[in-house]
């Protein structure tokens, strides 16, 4: 089955899967479910361990107060989107 | 809201009033009605304490046994009045351990305080944290008594600035800074939630749940993690203890589930041996070793 993922979306989606360790195929992770949850299962530690593996990675970080935090966590491609707009490195 | 909440809150305002116009003897004196209602009522928490007394004791425990247990429980709540009141000047308490503390406090080195339900954590909360001046926010999961917290919290509303709720996507974030500042995470580590992960360790005699984020969030923040437990041990007296359970936790990936399971495991340990210093003041009312959920 062809990704029908974009470019960014598909390195996100491998960083999710190699920094948490999960069982996901990256390929195949729908960029439309939540992360968080339903969806790809994560719990709120793999949402901040994953902040910081963003922060080192890319540069940015993602707080808790960030008027926008709802929306980034709640897709792949909401966090696919952001890191392409936020990133420093 | 049912009609039992209903009651529960207009019960504790009640005991909340009589504890703070009328005083801590005549409070304490009308937690004997009022545990003797709650066992009447409360099948399932008596089970539970029966269940639980019974490999304390190695015996099926009599009735005045459990009743003291239920006892201990509700002293323990009317205490919290009093601390989070700040009307605390009557308490007597013993800190032990408290060097291991200090050292970490006096380098601004955050740590995680991992605590119990076991005694009164609220105690430690409400006195010895907030005479040191350190930061320290505590993750709560879930808001399992909106009624009785919402009470506490009108009579002292610093205390619950700190709170995070962990129950949504974005909760944690930003810990780490906290952290790397010298402040401090406390959670409780003795209820799995669903749907966080856990990992199943031994406790007096048979495996139970226990949540693995005291040992994720360690490794994620490279701190030490310390124990604290706060036993009530008669009236106003309350031993405080600290210890450290793991110096620095860190852990490449595939150690990781066996580092989980031999730091849980300890503290599962640690917590036995309080609860045989003091088999009163084990605060879990539900089947602990349920593993069906």
């Amino acid at each position: 089955m062809a990704s029908q993922l974009t470019p960014m979306e598909l390195e996100t989606a491998r960083m999710i899967v190699e920094s948490l360790n999960l069982e996901a195929v990256p390929e195949h992770i729908d960029p439309e479910k939540p992360l968080y949850r339903d969806g790809l299962g994560l719990d709120s530690i793999d949402l901040l361990e994953l902040s910081l593996v963003i922060s080192k990675t890319y540069g940015f970080q993602i707080k808790s107060d960030d008027p926008d935090v709802t929306r980034i966590f709640s897709s792949l491609r909401a966090l696919a989107g952001t890191i392409e707009k936020r990133r420093t490195k | 809201m049912t009609q039992r909440e209903r009651s529960t809150g207009f019960w504790l305002q009640t005991i909340v009033w009589i504890a703070l116009r009328l005083g801590r003897p005549i409070a304490r004196a009308l937690l004997y009605p009022i545990t003797a209602y709650f066992l009447i009522f409360a099948d399932r928490s008596r089970q539970a304490s029966a269940a639980y007394l019974t490999r304390i004791f190695d015996r099926t425990p009599s009735g005045k046994e459990i009743f003291r247990h239920y006892h201990t429980f509700a002293e323990t709540l009317l205490d919290r009045v009093f601390v989070f009141a700040d009307r605390d000047e009557f308490f007597q308490i013993r800190i032990h351990g408290f060097e291991v503390l200090e050292k970490l406090i006096a380098d601004k080195q955050g740590f995680l305080l991992v605590g119990a339900h076991i005694g009164s954590f609220e105690i430690l909360r409400g006195l010895a944290l907030r005479h040191k001046g350190l930061s320290v926010k505590a993750l709560v999961y879930g808001e399992n008594s909106p009624k009785i917290n919402a009470i506490f919290r009108t009579l002292n509303p610093d205390l619950f600035k700190d709170i995070v709720y962990v129950g949504s996507a974005n909760a944690l974030l930003g810990l780490d800074e906290h952290v790397a500042r010298g402040g401090v995470v406390a959670l409780l580590g003795d209820r799995s939630v669903h749907g966080e992960k856990r990992v199943l360790c031994r406790f007096l005699g048979e495996d139970a749940w226990f949540p693995a984020a005291p040992v994720l969030l360690a490794n994620l923040f490279k701190v030490p993690v310390i124990l604290f437990v706060c036993l009530h041990k008669g009236d106003a007296r309350y031993d405080v203890h600290f210890e450290l359970l793991a110096d620095r936790v860190a852990f490449s990936r595939h150690e990781r589930d066996e580092k989980i399971r031999d730091c849980m495991q300890h503290y599962a340990d640690r917590l036995e041996h309080y609860c045989r210093e003091a088999p009163y003041n084990w605060f879990n009312f539900y089947d602990f070793w349920d593993r069906s959920g």
